[in-house]
């Protein structure tokens, strides 16, 4: 049995620093690396003025400071040069507090990588009484074996997403309700230890400390999904540079989420072998001409490329023209493999018989054109380019959808999302218990 | 890798040092702390410049002009007029005098500085009187170096000059190159000469180790340079004595041990 000492630490440094009143966001990505200090106002109190779904128990709150920089030292969505991206969050950090002209001790990350495994959970107990208490629940969580395969995995998500009684589904809160067997499914994210252990190390020497850590395809997912699609469910498909996270949400709960190991900065790299250009003037032509279908218009359409680099002489001088259909016909095949391996990975996960077949894309990469069409092609669903919702105090320079995930957090921290560690699970059995376990264990095993 | 090219970051330091500035604490600190050094360096210009100083003088006067810390009189024991007149005009002291404002270590130098003096005790008694306790320097030789005469004590301390030495026929006469550094050998040879002889001139020091000693004949005793006045007291009590008084030898040379040497009178001396 798991107590989740270090899970429940964090916690209460994030409940802390809520009560305190400034909190640090800072989102790892592959591309760039965003700080975002947010300052709430009075806690339970509902804003007045705010653009957000209406909810209870929403906390109030606005953006003071914000700073992006271009992560260097980080790949696929992972470390791999501590101390240059030190350096950055470093830099993010002091141009974000200047702005606010406050100071941040606690930052929840955001972040990608470490291979994220998703499973689900599911146990059920019979109930003590007649109605289900809270009692109840904290027994049955202290039912589940959260033994992590391998052992070099750490639990990341451990969300309680779906409550049955009897023969009833769908419950988010059992309490008060009449009924004898009580089940619960768990949604478990599990990363790599050491990738979270070197954000830790990361963070310390910086002088900050952890306060939460959320995968970005479920942060970004709170962002772009609208009220109904949480509702109904939906794919939410996190576009970034380094990798390409997913996750599904079904009843306003996170159900599945992954994550695939190309992003956009795969496309730059296409570009830049196929036209024999440099990184920065391959991404330049394609967040300025880049798109996926062709039209006769594109064969005309010449984009001239610039040689402003340094090392302009070791690429191509005869060329300073390149047509959009040339850019797009490299473009798409990269694309086209991204969304197969979407396809691939969603139909691993069993998640045919969805309701509602809704996909929304979001993250920096799913600004590119004519994805819609391509994504529409391949799902044969419906399909939405999706944009983060608006946060109050949020500078217009950072509402694309490329920062959904630091949104996503700002919003997912506002209204926190339930995790086993919130409840109190009994760790000292009573002796007869423990005894019973014990048989049972022996039943299982022989 | 070569897309990777880390930015102009500040340093450790500075991050540092700005996230302390950042904190509300140590801004409330030093604005407290300054807000407080500047009322308290114009609280002090301000007295300053406004305070009467006439008033911190007379409050000044009133405490030295106390009774109990005012010295009224100057005594010096232990010091003939001489001395006594000589301190008086070296230490200049105009009565009543306030005991805080007399460096009491400093005229103890002063008097000690006097060649007459060889040690001196000053205090303050209880009926306001600076006692000085002296203790002269006594002559007990004359010395003469250069054609000047100088009376000199028992440690060769030159304490004044004399001019002529029948101003003080008492004393015995040294002469010679360090002769005042052995004064106590020399007056001890004195000593047991003047037992027998009453005409003795003076003593002589002989190349800083030796002593001659001549008698008003123009008689010269050589003695030697180890045990003078053993060998001196051996030949005055021998039967050999009277060559003392003869009138025939000038030198008598005591510097062997087991012969005297002697040197006739020469017929151009005579």
């Amino acid at each position: 049995m798991k107590n989740f000492k270090k899970h429940k630490e964090i916690r209460k440094k994030l409940k802390s620093a809520i009560k305190k009143g400034t909190l640090g966001l800072i989102d790892i990505g592959s591309s760039k690396i965003v700080c975002i200090i947010i300052k709430f106002s009075e806690i339970n109190k509902k804003p007045k003025n705010l653009d957000q779904i209406d909810e209870n128990n929403r906390v109030a709150y606005r953006v003071v400071g914000v700073a992006t920089k271009k992560s260097v030292g980080i790949k696929k969505g992972e470390i791999i040069i501590a101390e240059e991206v030190e350096k950055t969050i470093r830099l993010v950090v002091q141009q974000s507090q200047k702005m606010a002209a406050s100071i941040i001790d606690e930052v929840v990350i955001t972040f990608s990588g470490g291979e994220p495994i998703s499973k689900n959970l599911y146990q059920e107990i019979r109930t003590q009484n007649q109605s289900v208490s809270s009692e109840d629940i904290n027994n049955l969580l202290s039912k589940y074996n959260f033994q992590i395969y391998p052992e070099n995995r750490e639990i990341m998500h451990a969300m309680p997403i779906n409550f049955s009684l009897d023969e009833k589904t769908g419950l988010t809160d059992p309490r008060g309700l009449v009924g004898n067997i009580l089940g619960l499914d768990i949604n478990l994210v599990t990363i790599k230890k050491n990738v979270l252990e070197t954000i830790h190390q990361c963070l310390q020497n910086c002088q900050l400390s952890l306060a939460g850590i959320f995968f970005s395809p479920y942060i970004s997912a709170k962002s772009s999904l609208v009220e109904d699609e949480l509702k109904l469910g939906a794919i939410c498909i996190d576009m970034g540079a380094g990798t390409t996270g997913i996750s599904i949400f079904y009843n306003h709960q996170l159900i599945f989420a992954s994550n695939i190991r190309f992003g956009s900065e795969n496309i730059t790299s296409d570009i830049m072998q196929a036209f024999q250009l440099s990184f920065n003037e391959a991404e330049r032509i394609k967040t300025l001409h880049g798109g996926l279908v062709v039209t006769n218009l594109d064969d005309n359409e010449l984009i001239e490329l610039s040689f402003s680099d340094a090392n302009k002489e070791y690429y191509n001088y005869e060329r300073p023209f390149i047509s959009r259909a040339e850019l797009i016909s490299v473009i798409r095949p990269r694309c086209e493999e991204i969304i197969e391996e979407i396809q691939f990975s969603l139909d691993k996960a069993g998640l045919e018989q969805l309701s509602s077949k809704r996909i929304v894309f979001t993250g920096g990469g799913s600004q590119l054109p004519g994805l819609y069409e391509l994504a529409s092609e391949y799902f044969g669903a419906r399909i939405r380019i999706g944009r983060p919702m608006r946060v109050q105090g949020l500078p217009q320079a950072l509402q694309g959808s490329q920062f959904s995930a630091i949104i996503g957090l700002a919003i997912e921290i506002s209204n926190l999302q339930d995790e086993v560690w919130d409840f109190e699970i009994p760790t000292n059995l009573e002796p007869g218990q423990r005894l019973r376990s014990a048989v049972n264990w022996l039943k299982e095993n022989w | 890798m070569s897309q990777i090219k880390s930015y102009p970051t500040p340093s450790k330091i500075r991050y540092r040092l700005e996230r302390i500035w950042l904190r509300q604490w140590f801004r409330k600190l030093v604005l407290f702390t300054l807000v407080t050094l500047i009322l308290l360096f114009f609280s002090l210009f301000v007295l300053i410049s406004s305070y009467d100083w006439t008033k911190l003088e007379t409050f000044k006067q009133n405490i030295f002009e106390r009774p109990e810390l005012s010295i009224s009189k100057l005594k010096i024991n232990n010091a003939n007029s001489d001395l006594v007149n000589q301190i008086n005009a070296i230490l200049q002291l105009s009565f009543p005098i306030n005991s805080i404002q007399l460096d009491i270590k400093n005229l103890q130098k002063i008097i000690n500085n006097i060649d007459l003096v060889e040690t001196a005790n000053i205090r303050i008694n209880d009926k306001g009187v600076l006692v000085i306790d002296v203790v002269e320097r006594k002559p007990v030789a004359i010395f003469r170096e250069a054609d000047e005469l100088t009376l000199i004590d028992i440690k060769g301390f030159k304490i004044n000059n004399i001019f002529s030495r029948s101003d003080r026929k008492d004393l015995p006469l040294i002469v010679g190159i360090d002769g005042n550094l052995n004064v106590q050998e020399a007056l001890k040879i004195y000593q047991i000469l003047s037992e027998n002889i009453k005409e003795i001139r003076g003593i002589i020091r002989i190349g800083k180790r030796r002593w001659d000693v001549i008698l008003k004949s123009d008689k010269r005793i050589k003695l030697p340079e180890q045990n003078p006045k053993k060998s001196l007291r051996k030949f005055l009590n021998s039967d050999l004595n009277y060559l003392i008084s003869s009138n025939k030898f000038s030198v008598i040379d005591l510097r062997f041990t087991n012969r005297i040497v002697l040197r006739k009178v020469t017929e151009k001396k005579q």
